[in-house]
């Protein structure tokens, strides 16, 4: 043990569990971006209460077009209200935000040579426009066999 | 000669003999197109502040020693210029998420062991432990490029300042030990992945990383530590499904 | 000298989820967040506006649309519910509480929501 007398008194910064993400407004979009989440639920819970009013109308003892009144107040009630196509309106916009998020970082998750003897990496815009194009592909072929089938 | 500018720049100050807490001292600094951060706390010291303390080596961005906060985010003082916030104040504060030993010097002693934990060092296998040292590992360059650019890190600590997690979280292993260990572990003369493995595939490994990404932003050196951790949750996802597979105990 | 290793985490399931998850939610979610505001703002008319009764029949009465339907509510509750678990430990609330309540809401939805389906499907025929 050394005697001489050690002067050290290291200055510990507060630490700011709940709100050092005001900070800076990185953090904020970061935190925007990780509150999509909770709207992406909120359009899981829309499915799957119209999946239960399908059940609701699938047990009824009516005939098959009385039975349907349960999912019909969810088309025009629930689906239908102004707020919440409002909020779906808003749901969307969020999750636009998180898909331009998720592929902007997708890449850095992606570390492939061109070819065994490259030295050139797989760039960055070919795993980004792959993953536009299946936003867009999906989006429109899902529409189109909706209108069709409708 | 074009005019003289000056920039007023602020210093967190922290005496640890007299002061209970850091305190803020604001001085009238001139510089001109090349004057950088580091040059400018040189000038604080030889014109009004002899007792300003603060680390430097190499002025170059070589070294590592010279990591601080300038208006809140983390930079490099021989690397950041005056020029770049011109018509604004400056604030220089210590490197965040470490402890202020004074003014703007701070304890890095966590990121060095943090660093010394994950064995940042070639490890190679049986074969090749006892290899005369006139003979060479041979490597393509392919594969140095696999690991070179996570080999650029300086060790000086911005992206621990700009990590959240790591302020939440101290026992988090952190981006630099994280992107060392990834580059250890993918260097084709290196066999030692089965000594890091532990610290990979722990909770304070990669999985205490949430990919905020501001590591990535803030590194002087363009070392990108978010990727390498990214690559590093594959990696010890991977193991995860082949230790389920065919566990090793 | 003895060193303690630090234990493997289990987070790897939930990071494998989570990331097929998130992938669902920027590829499909936004189309089916769509198709529901066409359908709530065309509802006036409930048999030939978008989602009518009979379209959703159809869907759920094929075992494959049903699985496919079910396989993106079970990603999504577990991407979403996964995200503000640890969003949770970003504003600083460090309990394996929250990891109960994320992960067991997730499987609660999900698996009711199977639930349903199968009874639709069963029903239906």
């Amino acid at each position: 043990m050394s005697e001489v007398k050690s002067y050290r008194k290291p200055y510990n910064p507060p630490v700011k569990k709940m709100t050092w993400w005001t900070e800076n407004p990185f953090y904020i979009m970061y935190m925007v971006r990780e509150g999509t989440a909770v709207l992406a639920l909120f359009a899981v819970l829309e499915i799957v209460l119209g999946i239960f009013m399908i059940g609701l109308c699938s047990i009824s003892p009516l005939t098959p077009a009385e039975a349907a009144a349960p999912y019909i107040w969810y088309l025009q009630n629930f689906l239908g209200n102004p707020l919440i196509i409002l909020l779906n309106v808003v749901v969307l916009i969020s999750q636009i935000y998180h898909a331009i998020t998720w592929f902007s970082l997708m890449p850095k998750a992606v570390r492939v040579f061109m070819n065994k003897n490259s030295t050139e990496l797989l760039p960055e815009w070919v795993v980004k426009s792959g993953l536009y194009a299946a936003l867009a592909g999906t989006t429109v072929f899902i529409l189109v066999v909706a209108f069709l089938t409708v | 000669m074009e005019a003289q500018k000056t920039m007023k720049i602020t210093v967190l100050r922290y005496r640890p003999e007299q002061d209970k807490e850091p305190w803020e001292q604001t001085f009238d600094v001139p510089y001109h197109q090349e004057t950088s951060v580091l040059e400018a706390l040189f000038y604080i010291k030889d014109n009004y502040e002899p007792s300003l303390s603060f680390r430097w080596s190499c002025r170059m961005a070589v070294c590592g020693s010279c990591g601080m906060m300038v208006n809140g985010v983390p930079h490099l003082a021989c690397k950041t210029f005056l020029r770049d916030y011109e018509g604004k104040d400056m604030k220089i504060e210590p490197l965040a998420n470490f402890p202020i030993e004074r003014d703007l010097v701070v304890d890095l002693s966590d990121l060095i062991e943090k660093i010394e934990r994950i064995k940042p060092y070639i490890i190679p296998d049986a074969k090749n432990a006892n290899m005369p040292l006139n003979k060479n590992f041979k490597q393509t360059p392919t594969q140095m490029e696999a690991y070179l650019q996570f080999a650029q890190c300086i060790n000086c600590g911005c992206c621990y300042a700009a990590c959240p997690q790591y302020k939440l979280n101290p026992k988090f292993i952190g981006p630099a030990a994280l992107t060392l260990l990834y580059r250890y572990n993918t260097d084709n003369r290196d066999a030692g992945a089965k000594l890091r493995a532990p610290f990979l595939n722990a909770e304070e490994g990669v999985w205490s990383c949430t990919f905020v990404g501001y590591c990535s932003e803030v590194c002087p050196k363009h070392v990108d530590p978010s990727s390498a951790i990214q690559l590093g949750k594959k990696m010890s996802a991977t193991d995860y499904v082949f230790n389920m597979i065919k566990p090793e105990h | 000298m003895r060193q303690f290793l630090p234990t493997r985490s289990d987070e790897p399931m939930y990071w494998l989820m989570f990331g097929a998850g998130g992938m669902v939610a920027s590829i499909v979610l936004p189309v089916i967040v769509l198709i529901m505001i066409i359908a709530g703002i065309t509802s006036s008319d409930p048999t030939s506006c978008l989602l009518n009764f009979s379209q959703v029949t159809t869907i759920f009465s094929n075992w494959l649309l049903s699985l496919m339907v079910f396989g993106t509510v079970f990603l999504l509750t577990f991407y979403a519910l996964h995200r503000m678990h640890h969003s949770s430990h970003d504003f600083g609330i460090h309990s394996k509480l929250t990891w109960y309540i994320a992960y067991g809401t997730a499987a609660a939805i999900s698996f009711m929501s199977l639930g349903i389906q199968l009874l639709i499907y069963v029903k239906l025929f």
